[in-house]
């Protein structure tokens, strides 16, 4: 008869070591932040429509012609507003963006596919697709954002991962690899702090 | 709850609960780096809700619950993508341990039992929740957990043993 408990125990040998707990606290740290924004936009949004709504009301009672107020398409909703944002909407699904300006595009190195912009906007290349988005990642010192990143091209089909940060400045690194050059890993592994990662950006 | 209290209570908990948790994920999806992902996930959600869980209690199962609707989420995401692992060229785990063998047969095995019998072993032999904590945690009856556990022992137990003679067949 086999020892399940003995052969548990025998699985558990050889185990990675822990990631940092500071970096656990950071992931943490990261998410409340972005919630606490989530809550804060929401609840700037619902001011505005709030005032929006008080402001048709009184162009009513003061005899202006509704249809020169704002109508639908001066709606809040299309006002450009920030959108609350749901963080646990699934990974690629918001906060990165294809370039569409020349100024986004020189914002990416000729020799890589994604990258910070100057105000803090994630942009990838045309023709290349988010597959997989890491968002409580460590931040080093004197940097604000952090994210990480596997972005397909949707020709070839070929993934790449990027840790890319940013700062206030405006300045930026990015650090490249690929799936294949980590058999076996995720992105979250190759990326800095986690366990057992044998290439660090 | 001031911001040092509140990372010092979560701190203490991480230290004490992550190395369980963790095993837990490897035996759901049979890899540590995913399982570390698992985890991240989980601990910084927990990290989130914590001055209410702190409150109110729960921490432990609220943890639980993300890490297995983690896992379940990737295993869908990976489904409705039609991942496929084509070939292992060099297993980093492998070269962690002389025991990764051994570690590939158990949980190897796990991976091919259902998903609710592999659930309720894992939480049972790995986290050692009672029948009826396990029964709470997955919201099915004690007699389904018993049925589920005794099964997948069983189950696990004749791959082991299929394994164990293919290798003295050798």
């Amino acid at each position: 008869m086999i020892d399940l408990e003995e052969r548990f125990e025998r699985a558990w040998a050889g185990e990675p070591a822990h990631v940092d707990l500071e970096l656990r606290l950071a992931g943490g740290r990261t998410r409340l932040r972005r919630r606490r924004l989530a809550v804060a936009g929401g609840a700037l949004a619902a001011a505005v429509a709030l005032s929006g709504g008080a402001a048709v009301a009184i162009g009513v009672v003061a005899g202006h012609d509704p249809g020169h107020g704002p109508g639908p398409a001066g709606s809040p909703r299309d006002a450009g507003l920030p959108r609350p944002v749901d963080p646990d909407e699934p990974s690629g699904a918001r906060g990165v963006e294809v370039a569409q300006t020349v100024l986004d595009l020189k914002r990416i190195d000729p020799v890589t596919n994604a990258a910070y912009t100057d105000d803090g906007r994630v942009v990838v290349r045309p023709g290349w697709l988010v597959t997989q988005k890491i968002d409580d990642v460590y931040v080093a010192p004197g940097k604000q954002a952090a994210i990480g990143l596997e972005i397909t091209n949707t020709t070839t089909l070929e993934a790449e991962w990027y840790y890319l940060q940013w700062g206030e400045d405006g300045s930026s690194s990015v650090n490249r690899s690929w799936p294949q050059a980590n058999p076996g890993m995720t992105l979250r592994g190759w990326m800095p702090g986690a366990p057992g990662s044998r290439s660090r950006p | 709850m001031k911001s040092a209290d509140r990372d010092a209570a979560y701190v203490e908990f991480v230290v004490s609960r992550q190395t369980r948790l963790r095993r837990a994920a490897y035996a759901m999806c049979g890899d540590w780096y995913r399982a570390d992902d698992l985890l991240q996930t989980a601990l910084t959600k927990l990290y989130v809700a914590w001055p209410r869980l702190e409150r109110e209690g729960g921490e432990d199962a609220y943890v639980r619950k993300i890490l297995l609707s983690s896992h379940l989420d990737h295993v869908k995401r990976a489904s409705s993508r039609r991942e496929v692992v084509s070939e292992v060229v060099d297993s980093p785990h492998a070269s962690l341990t002389g025991a990764a063998d051994d570690r590939d047969e158990l949980i190897a095995a796990l991976q091919r039992l259902p998903e609710m019998q592999r659930k309720v072993v894992v939480l049972r032999q790995v986290l050692d929740l009672s029948v009826e904590q396990t029964a709470a945690e997955l919201g099915i009856a004690t007699g389904t957990v018993k049925s589920h556990h005794s099964r997948g022992v069983a189950r696990l137990h004749e791959l082991l043993t299929e394994t164990l003679a293919q290798e003295e067949r050798r």
